[in-house]
């Protein structure tokens, strides 16, 4: 092969990475899985692949990201399939450490059951110090927003679909009634 | 060569543009997170920082961007430069201008670190970009000098020129004003006359014939005038201690508090347990409890403390209030939906309390009152921090919640017990609705072509036969749910939204109140607060120093009272709301309002025993040219009653009027859904039970035709005053309606055993509450003796003898599966017109039912003098 083609050929080569680069680079949203949460802190794995629905529309950018050896098994897909190690044939990518600034919404979100269109619900009350992450049992699949390398939002698929808090109970029943919360008693020597 | 750079640019571009901004090393970042941030969390976020809502001195340290823009002083931090940075500064302690933190020197190796670390160029990953806050241009200070935002001043004098007129301290206000004006009060009311305005005014209620008559006598048996206000004050006192005074006056309430029991909107779903809020706002009114408790209960019941468990659930229910309004459930954008909710909220209850239009601040300051943008998102972060229960089904409604659970702690339950054989069947509907899911699913996994509308309606009637199971115990006892709210677990920092888009967030805004009304730079809540702020929020509007609270209330009870506020506007005390007649009178109701303990029944009292009150609509020509709008109160104003007073009027003159308190609502009949999809309009429509207008259902936008028409307000936003308008409908209504024909021939056979000379008399004592003058006695002569029979219009329940029993009892079909609030519902309305026409076909209209319905039809029977 003369030194021309090679030539071509890394030419080629790198105007396809500039472009593909570019395109994580300038994209606005990320799928994740979270794997760990700590503090302002979570441990994530990007999703690789087509998503079902397609909403896989570009990458994060560093900054806000820094590398870690972990190479964690992803949570629950979609409608079915659990993930480990691969996705789609391909290598699942290493584990990232996301530090989420105090000012970034926290909000759940939800993939529609037929279109399995992605809707951002409501934002959690407490933020990551929501039950959501502190009883977290089996990771959980998020989009991250960001803009201008800031991470705006985060939107973390969870069974909350409803604005005030879960829907079922555990047997699956729908809930349709919770004991509120018990108020202090009023001082025996207190006036009304 | 090209080769060459083509080679560096593949290796070197993944690193320029996917770590560009990874600028900072993972030993920096290390370091930050180890030695500096836990430092910073530690000693410094309490007093700077988002999550504590505070920036002492301007500065927050929680960010990267906001410590290096540092506060009000310098930068905080600037990198590379220790000496430079006032953070390094202050924890030096010695000879510092403001050494930090305040509880004392840090260790020397932490100031080392924090050296260190500067010289390193403060790497700090907390990156954010703060969108350019939102700044307001109202000058506060100068909108507090407007009326409404000072303080009541009680006015100690007042030289009357008409000094022997006035009979209470009212009256002594009002006469100033007509004094001023050149106008001259007409004379008192007749007994009669005010007999009937205090009936209707105070219990929503005709006088019997008996009670006409016997206070009657009373009166004009007194031998001067105090003898006869004793009596007056009797009377009152007693229809201010019946129990249909919470009736008459809760509802003024409810169109305050815009009660309805569906979500109107685009879906309009039933609410099915509304009526408790209901119910307790007719009771709280009976029990005359303190309006500024009354305020606590409404906005924050479910945080009072309690006494006992009863307590509990009534101040619960009390929050209903928030829970009520108008939503969009169908709304796919829940972000939208609950800033939308929070909205309403804030309307309602600055409307409702305040009489200002706070809501109006949520896309830009207020464009007349001094609200700036940031008082709309303090309030909104409140209530962004509290959890609304309203209850409806998640296959029916996108943004459904839970309900809250009552159970047992004393509130009877709104339907009967279920036994064994009820319970099972209802369980066996559930299962089946179930099944029919399951089996859809199963032919479209197979192939088939399923209609998705039907597994839409399949979907909805399972979860609701799962919601109608729920709602009973294993042992088919009913248990108890209410609508309320609830306190977040956490509360929810909140942007200001630039012109109220989601998208646009500003500054974040602490939570507090609204700056015009509070004391300067204590608007804000400081961090001790804990919950939602909403109890705060209630105390600060139901406080004595508030200058609005008293002030509102007293004009809406004075609008009740007399058709017209003070102010006119009664939901707006705003610069674009109208100004008091009379300022000072308002001052003084709403001071001795406080000094009263908040009672509304005293104030009521108060305004009833005055002599301007107790004045006759008669006409005065001269005043009239002076005063057309009667705005100074020359006399009293003649004005058409409300609907639902028309309404159990008639009921009760033609002795149909069940008195008792239905239980529940007569809506679990059509059990859970929206208006047109699960639930069908013409059965509700069609629910015309005979007990008083304030328990009929009340859903938005289908409201009973006779309250529709005769303008009853569909409750999607506070309503203070109600329109009157006057429109050939309502004849129709009254000529045609199967309602009135009914009263009329009811009233008929009351009188119809008394001999023909005196079934007149009897007749106005009923529905006029006084005698026929001798004209009306030979007109109604003229005409019964006619005996001609009046034509029989469509649809007009006939007949000629009606005994009480005919009205008694249930007249839907389904009763059975009706008593249990699901299924055998009424799903068309077929089923009801059927059901009510057959009943009461083949039936006679008398001529004297005919000359009923003339009386009822009435312009004097409809309105009070």
């Amino acid at each position: 092969m003369s030194r021309s083609w090679i030539g071509r050929l890394v030419a080629i080569a790198s105007i396809g990475l500039c472009i593909s680069v570019s395109g994580i680079a300038n994209g606005e949203e990320v799928f994740v899985t979270i794997q760990r949460v700590t503090g302002n802190r979570l441990l994530i794995v990007k999703d690789t692949g087509i998503e079902r629905g397609g909403m896989m529309q570009g990458g994060m950018r560093g900054g806000m990201m820094r590398g870690g050896g972990f190479n964690g098994a992803g949570g629950r897909r979609g409608r079915g399939a659990r993930i480990s190690g691969t996705v789609n044939g391909s290598s699942a990518n290493s584990a990232i450490t996301v530090t989420i600034p105090s000012t970034a919404k926290i909000t759940s979100a939800m993939r529609e059951r037929r279109t399995f269109e992605f809707r951002v619900l409501n934002e959690l009350p407490g933020g990551l110090r929501h039950n959501v992450f502190k009883s977290m049992r089996q990771p959980l699949k998020a989009r991250v927003v960001t803009k201008d390398n800031v991470i705006m939002e985060l939107n973390v698929i969870t069974g909350e679909t409803d604005i005030n808090q879960s829907g079922n109970r555990a047997s699956g029943e729908p809930v349709i009634a919770v004991r509120p919360k018990r108020p202090p008693m009023k001082r025996t020597s207190g006036g009304r | 060569m090209h080769v060459r750079l083509c080679l560096v640019l593949t290796l070197l571009l993944p690193v320029l543009v996917v770590d560009r901004i990874e600028a900072q090393t993972n030993d920096e970042i290390r370091f930050f997170e180890t030695k500096i941030r836990p430092v910073l969390v530690k000693h410094c976020y309490e007093c700077h920082s988002t999550i504590e809502e505070k920036a002492r001195g301007g500065l927050k340290l929680d960010t990267r961007d906001a410590s290096r823009s540092g506060g009000d002083t310098a930068p905080a931090i600037v990198p590379r430069s220790p000496t430079k940075s006032l953070l390094y500064e202050s924890i030096q302690y010695d000879d510092a201008e403001y050494p930090m933190p305040p509880k004392g020197k840090l260790p020397d190796h932490v100031i080392a670190d924090f050296r260190r670390w500067i010289e390193m160029g403060a790497p700090d990953p907390r990156v954010i970009k703060h969108q350019p806050n939102a700044q307001s241009e109202i000058d506060i200070e100068e909108g507090k000098t407007f009326w409404a935002y000072q303080p009541p001043v009680m006015q100690e004098t007042l030289e009357l020129k008409t000094a022997g007129w006035p009979r209470t301290e009212i009256d002594r206000f009002v006469i100033a004003k007509l004094d001023e004006h050149g106008l001259h009060p007409v004379p008192d009311a007749s007994s009669e006359v005010l007999i009937r305005r205090l009936f209707f005014n105070l219990i929503g209620l005709p006088p019997s014939s008996d009670q006409a008559v016997r206070w009657k006598r009373r009166m004009d048996a007194a031998i001067d005038e105090d003898a006869k206000q004793a009596v007056v004050a009797e009377l009152i006192s007693e229809l201010l201690d019946s129990p249909h005074y919470g009736e008459r006056w809760g509802r003024h309430w409810m169109d305050v508090a815009r009660y309805a029991e569906s979500t109107g909107g685009d879906q309009n779903n039933i609410y099915q347990h509304a009526w408790r809020y209901r119910d307790y706002v007719i009771d709280s009114f009976n029990d005359d409890k303190p309006f500024d408790q009354f305020i606590r209960e409404q906005i924050a019941g479910d945080l009072l403390p309690i006494a006992d468990e009863q307590e509990w659930a009534d101040n619960v229910i009390a929050s209903g209030f928030l829970a009520l309004g108008v939503k969009l459930v169908g709304e796919e954008d829940q972000q939208k939906f609950f800033a939308d909710l929070v909205d309403e909220q804030i309307d309602a209850t600055t409307r409702a309390f305040l009489a200002t239009t706070v809501a109006c601040a949520r896309c830009h300051d207020h464009k007349f009152d001094p609200i700036p943008q940031q008082d709309y998102y303090a309030l909104a972060g409140i209530f962004r921090s509290t959890e609304t229960h309203y209850g409806l089904l998640k296959a029916q409604a996108r943004q459904a919640t839970t309900l809250l659970d009552l159970t047992g702690m004393g509130p009877p339950p709104g339907t009967p017990k279920l036994d064994q054989k009820e319970l099972a069947a209802l369980i066996q509907e559930r299962d089946d609705a179930a099944q029919a899911v399951t089996d859809a699913m199963n032919r479209i996994r197979s192939g088939e072509n399923v209609f998705r509308g039907m597994l839409r309606r399949l979907r909805s009637q399972r979860d609701e036969t799962e919601a109608a199971l729920q709602a009973y115990s294993n042992r088919g006892e009913p248990r108890v749910f209410a609508m309320g709210t609830q306190d977040r677990d956490h509360v929810m920092p909140t942007r200001l939204l630039i012109r109220g888009e989601i998208d646009k967030p500003a500054q974040l805004v602490p939570r507090g109140v609204l700056q015009v009304l509070s004391p300067k730079n204590r608007f804000q809540f400081n961090s001790r607060v804990n919950g939602s702020g909403r109890l705060e929020f209630a105390n600060w509007i139901a406080a004595k120093t508030n200058p609005l609270t008293a002030r509102v209330i007293a004009n809406r009870v004075w609008h009740w009272m007399f058709g017209q506020g003070l102010v006119r506007t009664v939901d707006d005390f705003g610069f674009s709301g109208d100004r008091p007649t009379h300022p000072e009178l308002l001052d003084y109701l709403a001071i001795r309002l406080i000094e009263n303990d908040w009672s509304i029944k005293w104030l009521v009292k108060e305004i009833a025993q005055s002599r301007t009150w107790q004045l006759a609509s008669s006409y005065h020509a001269a005043n009239d040219q002076i005063d057309p709008d009667l705005q100074w109160l020359w006399r009293m104003r003649h004005r058409r009653l409300e609907a639902e007073v028309i309404r159990d009027a008639m009921l009760a003159v033609s002795g149909q009027l069940e008195l008792e308190r239905p239980v529940g609502t007569f809506l679990r009949e059509v059990g859970e859904g929206g208006v047109g999809q699960n639930v069908f309009e013409p059965v509700i429509r069609a629910m015309d039970k005979d007990v008083r207008s304030v328990y009929l259902p009340r859903v938005r936008n289908v409201l009973p035709e006779m309250l529709e028409t005769f303008d009853a307000p569909d409750a999607s936003l506070v309503s203070g005053a109600r329109e009157s308008t006057s429109s050939p409908l309502q004849s129709l209504f009254l000529m045609n309606s199967p309602f009135v024909s009914k009263q009329s021939i009811a009233l008929a056979a009351r009188v119809e055993d008394l001999p023909a000379d005196q079934q007149i008399d009897a007749l106005y004592r009923l529905v006029f509450a006084r005698s026929p003058t001798s004209h009306e006695r030979e007109i109604a002569t003229n005409y019964l003796a006619t005996e001609t029979k009046p034509e029989t219009p469509s649809g007009r329940f006939l007949g000629g003898r009606f005994g009480r029993e005919r009205f008694a009892g249930g007249r839907f079909a389904g009763e059975e599966s009706a008593r249990r609030g699901f299924g055998g519902r009424f799903r068309s309305s077929g089923q009801m017109s059927e059901q009510t026409t057959e009943s009461e076909t083949g039936q006679e209209f008398s001529v004297l039912a005919s000359y009923c319905q003339a009386l009822l039809s009435t312009t004097e029977f409809q309105t009070i003098d």
